[in-house]
């Protein structure tokens, strides 16, 4: 007989154990197949959605010359170009478009077609909701390109720096009479003798000027005074337009110089002196017609800081243009060319993104070079726009290696930079490119792009397109790493226990082979036949299987997330491979049972001899037995297979509940970021405080106009309100010791919070030595600015610059700004910071809404004290919201999350009752001294919290502020008019103005929460609120998708951990079922001796499942002990600094834990051991006692 | 001599309805005296076996009935069946079936105990002295020989002091000497008690010891013989 035929009949032959085997392995197979078919569908249909909706490109290039487009093709040849012509001044940037680059963006022609005329153009839906008068296709607009300063110098513009040429000096010089410098030194008395105290001007004698100073200020006068030899600037701008095909060009530039003015220039009078033209731009417009409208890019296009076309013309155009441009620069030599570049879409399929970025890095040459930041507050991007516009950077003095303040201002394309009295203009892109030289300074240093920044750097012209290919694996792709190994070694562990079990029944056979004859090689063939018999009918059963069942999970994971979000995908090569993995394990787990199986002597001792029974303790005095005692004792005397039915219990238990707490824990993140937070789907942000009526205008406009909104929760908040306490506090608490540390000033912690808002409310404005706070929005000129500054540091040239040219007499000045104290100087102010009461604590207040609807769940859920709802509503009392916090080496870590109660200490520093004083931070000039106080408000801590733990209240749960107020609307509005009366005049007149037209608050900010329905349309919601908040000037943060991203990374993740419990629990379960079935078999003629000596069926069943009760008891209480372990691992590797286990356990980890569900499956765990124990039993105690003992069949 | 146990057309058939159907014991009536050594004598296949494990209730007919005092006794439930067996009847196996993770005196104990019953004292000395093995009653069955097993299954069978005992070759493995002297015992120690004792057997020299001999062949008794008449 051939050994397969021999392997496969002994395999039919021993029914129940093969049948025990191809269940396990078909399991194995199937747990394989379905769970690989999960991870990869959720993996792959990710991805697809992620190009879908981000592109298909795999790294974008802007700023690409013609060098550089070829570089990028060779390296990814199915790349596509955008043209960019140029900004529009309504339209964005203008560019081509092709099918090739609509394809790659993932843009979809909403209607009409793609542009072929040169006097059509295409628009994005943004571009297209932008324009003031609502157009659609067939229309047309007028287009007008701005190309701004397309010079590649910076021109000095100081008048001072170039003076008067020799020629005209001399003549000047020449008509100096005696009478001028009569005119001259009366001139100069009567200002000393009226000098204006305000500012402080301490003007020497004439007579105690030396010879050159006398010259300085003769000739200041002298020339400034219009009668003489007066020079005024002419740098007007001019216009130059010409047409030509349908386009206007419109050449603007700046002509600097001056013009002769005075009468004493005689007949040169009204000269005009060119010194230099500057270019400052070009405009090309045009008539087109709209033939399409493509869809917008919203957030979907990863672009770093450079800005993407939103209209787009047809190569024709393009060339049209491009033509009118070339023909302005033929006839204007000084302007260089003009080169627009383009926007790449780079996209190579055989490389993966990151390898194309490399690559693409390398070709790009020294485009790469260019740097960006510039200081600390802002960059210039070499699209020539800038996200500030003032402030300094820092140059090196050529010669002294000295470092020197270099002064800008931006205005459009071009900056105005002044250093050294001399004022230069320069194009942005100067700044950007090679660095910028000004005389007497080393060119500005750049910022390298190595290939380690290059990924970071948002300021690149390379950007990979991470959304579209992220960079890191999230936990599914850990897990899909895993998972196939995982369940192999299930694999290999379940074969092995098995096949060792069954080895020793079959030991007296595989002897008696041997004994007839077969070989040890023979017998090893055997053991290998057999593994290959059961994984040939296995395999595919179980891949079978696991397909079909993937359908149903894909389905399962569809209901949690929406029909889109998963697409059933088979993922052929990793499949097979994970599968062969599989039949490997098999393999591999059969090694040492055959090892083992080769080694049976053929005596057949392996028989393992009745083991050597316990020694009880029984020593000759007689213990009474009872069948209960019996079965334990026979249990124990099988030490071995006792424990592999105990192991295999715990893993039985183990499974479900290892999986309920890390499906739980799977949660844990999306819990914590956004259910308990209930963080919104939206944020609308308005840099300012909004009054009542236009805040619920709003609310209701915003309901009106996005569909399936759930609500509109609207919130005011007021920034840097100093909150005064009485002086006890601070003997008390470690928070307002802490701000004694700090001397009360910005506190260490808002600090950061403080400068972002000196940054984004104020801008500091230095002179002096002396901070001085301005609302930018408030757009005071640059004289206005400095008029407003401290007397002590006007100089003479800044008085020639004021509207009247000349020194201000006190009553001019009067009249100009009545506010203004006339008192004497005031002795100077020593400190550079700005100047704070101590023993004050800066904070937020946030007012509720309107019809105060909060304000019910926040005194429910109050810690202290009691709120009285009128008083509150008037604006006497608040609630203080104080955070938890613990002490991290010298830090206080606060928050105010909720399941972070148990680790934190409360701050008993202040109590209900306590009167807090409210200042509210504005600015206050007296004489040169600048206070930044209002004697403010009054106010009663009616109640406190002390963390927050109602959900829902995103804003105070998202913020970690020190202490934080609520209040009503009213205490708001109060706490801040205040500021009115310390503005200068014309500050106050232009906030009464601003207050009629929109807001009462100097400063603070509005937010909208806005939540979407279950059932909205999520695509068109994020379009309408972008819309939204773009037509009413609102900053949006759009959360959706990140709450999205959350619920679905916890989905997939607890459904994968679900498949693997599941297989761990199934194949336990078959194993031990099967061990159990095999052990009674054993067992039987013991049985049948016990139901000889008159034991009942009842008495037989009845102490197997007592045994089996008490084994599900143990295994419970085991695998508890085991997951309480890992548990406690688990989170005292994350234990963050500080904090103590417990609390982070039980406050943190274990939160909201399904005890119960956990509780049911233990207690059901344990009766069903007992049954389990109990059911094999049954067919040998209906058997008599003769068959059990004969081991036939039962009659 | 009254009749102890009497049999009413007992018959036992295996695999009933299939190929392999065998008429173990065909429908038999006969009466056990009280009392009295009974031997069952016959080929192997003979149904001897069969017979005897009906007379112990440790197995079910498939016709007929027994009547045990006066008691039927296959019509008695479970658990009254398992009464009957645990202290009415005790049965010696020929494999001994002795508890291996027990000493020899737990062993002779457990059908006691199972019935919630202890030892009186010196019906247990008298047993154990009887059968010699008092200086082995702490040892377990696999440090015991075969004879010594054989005894200690046989004084757990007498321990409960039961009407009837039972033995199924007793002394077929072991050897002749070890075997007559296991066979005198249990003949002195049925009559000391007063048991009626039922041997299942064809060695000749127990046949010779037995007061009546019941021969099977087929299924069939073939022949009682009553020797004392």
């Amino acid at each position: 007989m051939r050994l397969s035929r021999l392997v496969r009949l002994g395999l039919q032959g021993r029914k129940k154990d093969t049948r025990l085997l191809i269940t396990v392995l078909t399991l194995c197979f199937l747990f394989i197949t379905l769970s690989n078919i999960v991870l990869s569908s959720i993996r792959y249909s990710k991805e697809e959605q992620q190009i879908a909706r981000h592109g298909r490109f795999q790294a974008i290039a802007f700023e690409v010359d013609e060098e550089a487009r070829a570089a990028y093709h060779s390296v990814a040849p199915q790349s596509a170009d955008s043209l960019i012509l140029g900004q529009t001044q309504r339209h964005g940037l203008l560019g081509t478009i092709d099918r090739a680059y609509m394809d790659l963006g993932a843009l979809t022609l909403k209607s009409g077609r793609l542009p072929q005329a040169a006097n059509e153009i295409v628009l994005t839906q943004t571009a297209l909701e932008a324009l003031a008068d609502k157009k659609q296709v067939g229309d047309s607009i007028q287009v007008v390109l701005d190309l701004g300063y397309v010079g590649d110098k910076a021109i000095p513009i100081t008048m001072k720096q170039f003076g008067l040429s020799d020629e005209l000096y001399q003549l000047s010089q020449q008509s100096i009479t005696q009478q001028d410098h009569a005119a001259f030194e009366l001139a100069y008395t009567m200002r000393r003798d009226e000098s204006v105290y305000f500012f402080n001007i301490e003007m020497p004698q004439l007579k105690d000027l030396s010879p050159q100073e006398y010259e300085q200020e003769f000739n200041t006068w002298f020339y400034a005074n219009p009668d003489t030899f007066g020079l005024s600037d002419i740098g007007v701008g001019r216009r130059e337009p010409f047409h030509e095909d349908g386009l206007t060009l419109v050449l603007h530039h700046r002509v600097n110089g001056f013009k002769l003015s005075g009468a004493r220039w005689g007949d040169r009078q009204g000269e005009e002196i060119i010194l230099n033209i500057l270019y400052e731009r070009i405009l090309v417009a045009g008539e087109y017609t709209i033939v399409g409208v493509v869809s917008a890019y919203s957030d979907q296009w990863v672009k770093g800081d450079f800005a993407l076309p939103e209209a787009f013309v047809s190569p024709t155009a393009a060339d049209a243009i491009r033509r009118m441009v070339s023909q302005a620069e033929d006839d204007h030599p000084d302007i260089p060319r003009y080169l627009p570049r383009s926007i790449s879409l780079l996209y190579a399929p055989d490389l993966t993104a990151d390898a194309l970025f490399d690559e693409a890095l390398q070709k790009a040459g020294d485009r790469r070079q260019t740097s960006y930041q510039i200081n600390d507050l802002g960059v210039f991007d070499s699209t020539g726009t800038s996200t500030i516009s003032l402030g300094n950077f820092e140059g090196i003095d050529e010669l002294t290696g000295k470092t020197r303040q270099v002064y800008f201002q931006v205005q459009g394309s071009l900056a105005n930079i002044s250093y050294d009295q001399a004022v230069y203009a320069a194009p942005l892109t100067l700044l950007t490119e090679g660095g910028l030289r000004l005389p007497g300074l080393l060119p500005i240093p750049l910022q390298p792009v190595t290939p380690d920044n290059a990924r970071e750097m948002t300021s690149l012209p390379l950007q990979s397109n991470t959304y579209a290919y992220p960079l890191e694996d999230d936990a599914g792709g850990t897990l899909q790493r895993l998972l196939p190994g995982l369940m192999s070694l299930l694999t290999f562990i379940a074969v092995l226990q098995i096949f060792l079990t069954q080895l020793r029944r079959r030991a007296k056979r595989l002897a008696l082979l041997k004994a007839l004859g077969a070989t040890q090689g023979q017998v090893a063939a055997m053991l290998l036949m057999e593994a290959g018999m059961l994984v040939l009918v296995a395999l595919p059963v179980g891949t079978a299987l696991g397909l079909l069942l993937s359908f149903g999970a894909v389905e399962v994971l569809k209901a949690f997330q929406g029909e889109d979000s998963v697409r059933l995908f088979w993922p052929v090569m990793p499949l097979i491979k994970a599968l062969l993995l599989g039949a490997l394990a098999v393999f591999i787990g059969v090694l040492l049972p055959l090892v083992q199986a080769v080694r049976i002597p053929l005596s057949g001792a392996f028989e393992a001899p009745a083991p050597a029974p316990r020694r009880f303790k029984s020593s000759g005095a007689q213990k009474k037995v009872t069948y209960n005692r019996m079965v334990w004792r026979n249990a124990l005397s099988n030490p071995g297979r006792s424990l592999l039915g105990f192991v295999l219990a715990v893993l039985i238990i183990l499974s479900p509940l290892a999986t309920l707490f890390l499906g739980f824990h799977s949660f844990s993140n999306y819990r914590v970021e956004v259910l308990d937070k209930a963080r919104p789907d939206y944020v609308l942000t308005m840099p300012y405080g909004m009054n009542i009526r236009v805040l619920n205008d709003h609310r209701d406009r915003l309901l009106a106009q996005v569909p399936g909104l759930a609500s509109v929760q609207p919130w005011l908040f007021g920034d840097h309100v100093g909150i005064q306490i009485s002086d006890q506090a601070f003997e008390a608490g470690p928070i307002l010791q802490w701000y004694q540390q700090y001397g009360g000033a910005e506190f260490g912690l808002i600090g950061a919070e403080a400068a972002s808002a000196i940054t984004k409310t104020d801008f500091g404005f230095q002179q002096g030595g002396m901070v001085i706070h301005i609302d930018p929005e408030l757009e005071l000129s640059e004289e206005e600015m400095q008029a407003m500054a401290s007397a002590e540091t006007l100089t003479q040239e800044k008085m020639d610059v004021l509207p009247t040219g000349g020194a201000m007499t006190l009553e001019e000045l009067q009249a100009r700004y009545p506010d203004f104290n006339v008192e004497p100087p005031q002795p100077k102010v020593e400190e550079v910071r700005q100047v704070s009461y101590p023993q004050v604590v800066y904070t937020a207040l946030w007012a509720l809404d309107p019809e105060l609807a909060l304000l019910p769940r926040l005194i429910k859920d109050l810690d202290a004290g009691q709120v009285d709802e009128e008083a509150f509503k008037k604006g006497e009392q608040v609630i203080l919201v104080v955070p938890r916090y613990r002490v991290d080496q010298n830090d206080l870590v606060l928050s105010h999350h909720p399941r972070d109660k148990g680790s934190f200490m409360e701050d008993a520093a202040i109590q209900p009752g306590d009167r807090l004083t409210l200042h509210t931070e504005v600015v206050q000039l007296a004489g040169d001294s600048k206070s930044s106080m209002n004697n403010g408000t009054e106010v009663t801590v009616a109640g406190i919290l002390y963390d927050y733990s109602l959900p829902g209240v995103w804003p105070l749960s998202d913020t970690s502020r020190s202490y934080l107020l609520i209040g009503s609307q009213r205490l708001l509005a109060h706490a801040y008019p205040q500021a009115e009366s310390r503005m200068t005049a014309y500050q106050a007149r232009y906030h009464r103005l601003a207050v009629k037209v929109f807001y009462p608050y100097s400063y603070g900010q509005t937010q909208f929460m806005v939540t979407l329905a279950n059932d909205a349309n999520p695509e068109s919601a994020d379009i309408a609120m972008q819309n939204f908040a773009r037509e009413n000037a609102l900053d949006i943060k759009t959360y959706r998708t990140a709450n999205q991203a959350l619920r679905s990374l916890a989905v997939n993740s607890a459904l994968l951990i679900a498949m693997l419990g599941c297989a761990v629990f199934l194949i336990a379960l078959v194993i031990l079922s099967s061990s159990l079935q095999s052990a009674v078999q054993q067992e039987k003629k013991r049985f049948g001796i016990l139901q000889s000596m008159g034991v009942t069926r009842d008495t037989l069943l009845g102490g197997q499942s007592r045994y089996g009760l008490v084994i599900g008891l143990l295994a419970v209480l085991a695998a508890n002990l085991l997951l309480a372990m890992l548990i406690v691992i688990v989170t005292a590797l994350s234990l963050p600094n500080g904090v103590s286990l417990l609390p982070q356990l039980r406050f943190i980890t274990l939160r909201g834990y399904p005890l119960l569900a956990h509780i049911l499956i233990c207690l059901g765990f344990i009766l069903f051991s007992a049954l389990m124990h109990a059911w094999p039993l049954r067919t040998i105690a209906r058997q008599t006692a003769i068959a059990n003992i004969l081991d036939t069949n039962a009659s | 001599m009254s009749i102890i146990l009497q049999t009413n057309n007992l018959a036992k058939t295996y695999n009933p309805g299939t190929p392999a159907q065998v008429e173990a014991l065909k429908p038999t009536t006969l009466g056990i005296r009280q009392g009295l050594f009974t031997a069952i004598i016959g080929r192997s296949g003979s149904g001897k076996s069969t017979l005897l494990h009906l007379l112990g209730a440790l197995d079910r007919p498939s016709a007929g009935t027994i009547i045990l005092g006066s008691q039927d006794v296959f019509s008695l439930n479970d658990r009254d069946l398992a009464i009957v067996r645990r202290q009415k009847v005790g049965f010696v196996f020929q494999a001994y079936n002795l508890l291996l993770e027990y000493t020899a005196r737990e062993n002779i104990l457990l059908p006691l105990n199972l019935d919630g019953r202890d030892a009186p004292k010196d019906r247990f000395d008298q047993i154990i002295d009887l059968l010699g093995i008092r200086d082995r009653l702490d040892h377990y069955p696999n440090q015991l020989s075969g004879g010594e097993q054989q005894r200690v299954a046989i004084a757990r069978a007498l321990v409960t002091a039961p009407d009837i005992l039972l033995a199924d070759e007793p002394t077929g493995n072991l050897d002749s000497k070890t075997g007559d002297q296991v066979m005198r015992l249990l003949r002195d120690s049925a009559k000391a008690l007063n048991q009626t004792l039922i041997i299942v057997t064809h060695d000749p020299g127990i046949t010779a010891m037995a007061d009546v001999l019941i021969t099977l062949d087929s299924g069939n008794v073939v022949s009682i013989k009553d020797r004392t008449a």
